[in-house]
């Protein structure tokens, strides 16, 4: 079943969600310089926690899992790792990124060891903890790039990045620290893994146009997926020459993907609602279901008693009906998985402007849509 | 003869569409197709728009809701109203998605 959730009286909208390993913490931002944590209890969430350091509105959270670290940046162009202390308080620290602009999106990567920083500055930094200094330092990757980094992933091998932009083009770099790492082992990306080199580089559309608004390495770390302004879902396969599919599709544009197997994908964003997409036998990308099954809501008997009263209060006929026939009521900006890994995901979850955090099970949802086959 | 004036008029359509110099810099080529478009678009009965529209790959599809839009901006007598029934055929193939990309898309009609 779909679980449906909100934070206390909290109605803004959720920039963006994190959760422990566990899953029985999640780190949230209800739009503004908080991130709260909140601990669950049954269908209750209890505060514990709120991490009130930045200056200007968070842009994005990301929690190691093993290391119980939580790192956030934002609109001050800073960035804090928080580690818990013995009393269960989180403490700060301060990450200088050497950015002129906004911080836009985190990830640690999959050591957690270092973590990625995507910024409106035109650059990536990638910051590793220099334990002679006692110290998080930042490493930049600015060539090619030409606008803001919105969105970024590791590839499983913790050297790999990819990373979408305003420029309308994805990227894959690599994010070797030297000081930190022994070298790499050749991927299908490439052999030369030095910080800063480019992979492979994919123009977002033959058209023209279209912010990347989120990427997602499949859980193989062969493919890349990516979604885009232009209401488009696109994979590119580093085995098979860089080849792109992209699929233009009938929605508004999504604003979050990941891939749940090495062949399907959820996609969600200003339609509300969260799509699966899968690759056949081929290689082609199709469209597999919409995974919110709310139905639309009947008028009901009452109707001829509704269309008076309507008359009556707004001397209108119609029943204005402001509730979209989805669970989510506005778009959905972030997801996380929340069950299982990228290559098993059993559940995940979504948050958006309206608030609300909503748990998906993929495993009741495949017996609940007719034909539908995830696994 | 009915008949064939109207195949006819699809394959213009899909030729003028196919052949639509979006990415082009020079803006009396865009003009010009934008002129032959129209033409063709309001030259297509109401009652072929249907057929027409079906005719046309997801593709195209997308290039005619560019050409839709751009024809809005320079209206002549009962044009808009006819832009708008191809607007509603195409958007009822190409859904909202078609709409989004005439507004992102850099290389336009």
């Amino acid at each position: 079943m779909v679980e449906q959730h909100r934070f206390g009286n909290i109605i803004s909208p959720i920039t963006c969600h994190a959760w422990n390993k566990d899953r029985t913490q999640i780190a949230i931002s209800p739009n503004n310089q908080e991130v709260h944590i909140y601990h669950r209890n049954g269908s209750d969430w209890k505060l514990l926690d709120v991490l009130n350091q930045h200056d200007l509105r968070v842009m994005g959270i990301d929690w190691a899992p093993n290391t119980n670290r939580i790192v956030t940046c934002a609109v001050d162009r800073n960035a804090y790792v928080w580690t818990q202390g013995e009393d269960g308080k989180w403490k700060p620290t301060l990450v200088l990124l050497r950015i002129n602009r906004a911080a836009t999106c985190v990830k640690w990567s999959p050591d957690e060891n270092k973590f990625a920083v995507g910024s409106g500055a035109r650059l990536i930094s990638v910051c590793y903890f220099e334990s002679e200094n006692d110290w998080w330092v930042s490493k930049h990757i600015k060539k090619p790039i030409r606008s803001t980094i919105t969105s970024i992933d590791w590839h499983p091998n913790n050297v790999l990045l990819v990373a979408g932009s305003t420029d309308f083009k994805v990227r894959v770099f690599s994010a070797y620290i030297k000081d930190i790492e022994k070298t790499p082992e050749a991927t299908p990306w490439g052999t030369k893994m030095s910080l800063g080199q480019l992979m492979a580089e994919f123009p977002n559309s033959a058209s023209g146009g279209g912010w990347v608004h989120s990427v997602s390495f499949s859980p193989d770390g062969n493919k890349i997926c990516w979604v885009a302004h232009d209401s488009s879902i696109n994979v590119a396969d580093a085995t098979k020459g860089n080849a792109m599919i992209k699929l233009k599709t009938e929605f508004l544009p999504f604003l979050s993907c990941t891939w749940i197997s090495n062949h399907s994908i959820v996609a969600a964003g200003h339609s509300c609602m969260p799509l699966l997409y899968s690759l056949d036998t081929n290689g082609q990308l199709h469209f597999s279901a919409k995974l919110d099954t709310s139905q639309k809501k009947e008028a009901g008997g009452l109707s001829a008693m509704r269309k008076f009263q309507s008359l009556d209060k707004q001397a209108r006929v119609e029943i204005s009906d402001t509730n979209l026939d989805s669970i989510h009521q506005n778009a959905i900006t972030c997801l996380c998985l929340y069950g299982g890994t990228k290559a098993d995901a059993i559940k995940f979850s979504t948050s958006g402007l309206d608030g609300q955090l909503v748990i998906w099970n993929l495993l009741s949802l495949e017996k609940e849509i007719q034909g539908l086959k995830i696994f | 003869m009915a008949k064939n004036t109207s195949s006819k008029h699809a394959e213009a359509l899909r030729t003028v569409l196919s052949n639509a110099p979006l990415g082009s810099k020079s803006q009396q080529a865009k003009d010009h197709a934008l002129s032959v478009t129209l033409r063709v678009l309001l030259s297509i009965k109401a009652s072929q728009i249907d057929e027409a529209v079906q005719s046309l790959n997801p593709e195209l599809i997308d290039v005619l809701m560019k050409y839709v839009y751009r024809g809005f901006e320079i209206p002549s007598e009962g044009s808009s109203g006819h832009l708008l029934l191809w607007h509603e055929k195409a958007y009822n193939v190409g859904g909202v998605g078609c709409i989004i990309r005439v507004l992102s898309d850099s290389k336009r009609a």
